[in-house]
């Protein structure tokens, strides 16, 4: 959704119709917000257990703010409605994002320190795997990988 | 145990156990374990313990152990037979600790991060749901 930044005019209806647009743009991104909500805490809480060293038992290395940061603005250009992944971390400081149907039938995208989003995904007995930058955008390679999760 | 003298090699058949200490790494709605579990980083494999010659009850020490000396909490652990982890280059090697001659390494990982995690999700699928550890040694019995 777009919010208007130039105001429409100086009498009293423009500015009525600037401030309720400002109001129901607030609205809405609020909205988005409290959809994604489960997503954030899970996020939250897997930085808060995995941002020192050794957070595995097996020497892995602490998820760093950048990393977290990638992931959260991941998850917050995800469109509207779509499915939220479950999150967690892997041993190499990556964080995970995960879409989960059964074991053979799953997408999990690695977000990295360096902006970085590698995936792969398994269905029945085969598997796509792949990696794109991240500019902001949910890249359409893992927007159809989601969407195909869903219609197992 | 093994005996540490006379470590045997891998066999097929062998169910190898991965500990977990990480809450993320497996389902609270199915305890199906993640494949973030089996991502071999920082090292070029992934660490694994035998069940060979081991009883549950030793198999459960050598995980608590772990846990203990990093401090973390032992949530569960993995099974996956040594078969199902030939998974394209990767194969299973004895590497026996002083403490652990059961311990094995899974080795030949790829570099590339999303070979690795291709590999992970299929060693995810191939193991068992999370076991829990027993509240007293005698249960594990």
């Amino acid at each position: 959704m777009t919010t208007a930044l130039l105001s429409r005019g100086y009498t009293e209806t423009a500015q009525y119709l600037d401030q309720t647009n400002q109001y129901m743009g607030q609205h809405f991104r609020e909205s988005v917000a409290l959809g994604k909500r489960p997503a954030f805490n899970e996020l939250a809480e897997v930085w808060e257990e995995c941002s020192r060293p050794n957070w595995d038992g097996y020497d892995a290395l602490p998820v760093q703010i950048k990393t977290l940061r990638y992931a959260k603005l991941f998850i917050e250009a995800l469109p509207l409605g779509s499915p939220l992944p479950s999150v967690g971390a892997e041993p190499d400081g990556h964080l995970t994002l995960e879409w989960y149907r059964h074991p053979r039938w799953i997408l999990s995208v690695s977000a990295s320190p360096e902006g970085v989003l590698y995936y792969a995904a398994l269905f029945g007995s085969s598997d796509v795997r792949g990696s794109e930058p991240f500019f902001g955008e949910v890249p359409r390679s893992i927007l159809d990988l989601i969407q195909r999760v869903q219609m197992a | 145990m093994i005996d540490p003298n006379n470590v045997p090699p891998i066999e097929e058949a062998e169910w190898l156990a991965r500990y977990v200490m990480q809450s993320s790494h497996f389902r609270k709605s199915d305890f199906t374990v993640k494949s973030n579990l089996f991502i071999p980083h920082p090292y070029q494999e992934l660490s694994v313990t035998r069940h060979r010659d081991a009883t549950k009850g030793e198999i459960w020490a050598i995980g608590q152990d772990v846990a203990s000396q990093q401090q973390r909490t032992l949530y569960g652990r993995a099974d996956i037979r040594a078969r199902d982890c030939a998974v394209d280059s990767l194969r299973v090697t004895a590497k026996p600790f002083p403490n652990n001659p059961n311990h094995a390494d899974v080795e030949g990982w790829p570099s590339e991060k999303q070979a690795q995690k291709a590999i992970a999700l299929e060693l995810a699928a191939l193991a068992s749901p999370l076991k829990i550890p027993p509240v007293s040694p005698a249960q594990s019995e």
